[in-house]
Parts: structure tokens; C-alpha cells; sequence
């Protein structure tokens, strides 16, 4: 499993550490899920510890307005839909 | 529609994303970028992280990118989903830019506005159209006039 890049790093390594960097770490995104995955899923588990209710009853107090949707409400959804595998209903443009 | 968001070779998109931060920093608004890049695995790469900017102004972004095509080593990449919050230290939210989050709670693009030297603790919400959601740098460009707007106050943080 690939360690995760500071972005701000990158800018230092040579053209021949930088190509080899991003192979792999090409390599690891278009593998199976990894580590990075269970600590994603771990932030999940956190967040439904601390407000005592699951993701699928957030989603369902959310849609009846019975809960506001604060930043770190927010950053649990984005975390949801990482693990559901990417977007939500998707940022792409059709 | 522009292509704002089309597929981007993943090389370039870093290549992008480096420019615009360098130019923020030797700009003097931006004091560090901690973004992280990160391989999540099934056709997903993760940006995430904070960038600290003047006046105490924070912008924590947690983006998606999907593998869309290309090389094995150089993918055709496109953003999947993000959130993007900018805040106070100590003080409250300033704007928030989210993807859609599912299809019964704000199933389109929006951005949430905070008065947040105003004391607004539950802000403005506003759809966005596709296609016009910031990008990280769009969003600090917005931050920095928001900095300069505001220049007496949050010049003293």
C-alpha cells in the first residue's frame, strides 16, 4: 500500500521520482480497496459513535429536514459516499 | 457547459494544482498547503487535507478523483465528488462548497454561506449550477477577497 503524498512534496523529487511516484500510486487506485479504505470506514464509525446513530438514520433524519447539515455533518456524508465508491450522485458533468 | 471539470491526465492535474497553489503562496495568502494525495483503491484517488491561508482563514478540502481512463501509469482522471470548507480559526464557518450528497438530501451541487463576522451560525444555501463549482484555486481566490474585504479585522488575527 502506497503512503499518501503531501502535495506540497512533490514539487521537490526529480522528474524520475515524481513519474515513479504517481505509477505507484496509479497503480494502487485502480487496485482493490485498501488500508485507506478501513480508515476511511473508521471515520465513519466515529462519527456514528459520536452523534449515536448510523449513517443510513442520518441520511433519513437529513432528508426530513430534522437535522441541519453542519460542516462536519457534511465531511460524514463525503466520507459515506467515498465508501459507497466515489460520489454521491457524482460531481462529473454528463 | 465548458470542460471546467473534464477528464485531466493525472500528471497534469497535479502539474495544475501545484502552479496554483505556488502562485497563491509567493502570493503571500496561502502560509502552508498540508494536502495529501492518496490511493483509496477500486478506481479512486483522495485529496484531502487543510490550507492555511492569512488571517486565520482555513480551507479543508476533501475531494474525490475517479480513474476515468489513460495509461495504467498516467490515468485520465475527474473529480467525483468534494467538499470544500473554509472556516475561521476559533470563529465559525465561512463558505462550504459540497458535491451532491445523495438523492433525498441535496442531490445537486451547493455552497453554503456563513456572515461569519456577523455572528451566522446557520448560513445561506444556495444550488450551484453543473459545471460551476470551484475549483480549489477558484475557491482561495475567493478566500482572498473575502481576506481583503475584511482586511481591518482579520488583518489583527
Amino acid at each position: 500500500m502506497t503512503h499518501p503524498i503531501r502535495m506540497a512534496d512533490l514539487q521537490a523529487l526529480s522528474p524520475q521520482e515524481r513519474q515513479k511516484a504517481l505509477e505507484l500510486l496509479a497503480a494502487d487506485a485502480v487496485g482493490p480497496t485498501n488500508g485507506h479504505a478501513l480508515a476511511a470506514l473508521g471515520r465513519i464509525r466515529d462519527y456514528e459513535r459520536r452523534y449515536e446513530m448510523t449513517s443510513a438514520v442520518l441520511l433519513e433524519r437529513l432528508s426530513r429536514g430534522e437535522i441541519r447539515e453542519t460542516a462536519e455533518i457534511a465531511e460524514w456524508l463525503f466520507w459515506v459516499n467515498v465508501q459507497r465508491g466515489g460520489g454521491g450522485e457524482k460531481a462529473r458533468p454528463e | 457547459m465548458g470542460k471546467k471539470h473534464g477528464p485531466n491526465k493525472l500528471s497534469n492535474y497535479l502539474e495544475t494544482h501545484e502552479t496554483v497553489m505556488q502562485q497563491f503562496v509567493s502570493g503571500g495568502f496561502v502560509l502552508s498547503n498540508g494536502l495529501s494525495f492518496w490511493p483509496y483503491g477500486h478506481g479512486l484517488f483522495l485529496i484531502t487535507g487543510d490550507v492555511r491561508c492569512l488571517g486565520g482563514v482555513i480551507l479543508r478540502v476533501a475531494k474525490v478523483l475517479a480513474v476515468v481512463g489513460g495509461d495504467k501509469g498516467n490515468p485520465l482522471v475527474q473529480t467525483e465528488a468534494y467538499s470544500y470548507n473554509a472556516y475561521l480559526e476559533g470563529i465559525g464557518n465561512i463558505v462550504r462548497y459540497d458535491s451532491p450528497h445523495s438523492a433525498e438530501h441535496r442531490p445537486v451541487h451547493h455552497v453554503h454561506r456563513y456572515d461569519v463576522l456577523h455572528d451566522d451560525l446557520e448560513g445561506t444555501v444556495e444550488d450551484v449550477p453543473e459545471d460551476a463549482w470551484p475549483t480549489i484555486g477558484d475557491l482561495l481566490t475567493e478566500l482572498e477577497g473575502f481576506y481583503y474585504d475584511n482586511f481591518d479585522t482579520l488583518s489583527k488575527r
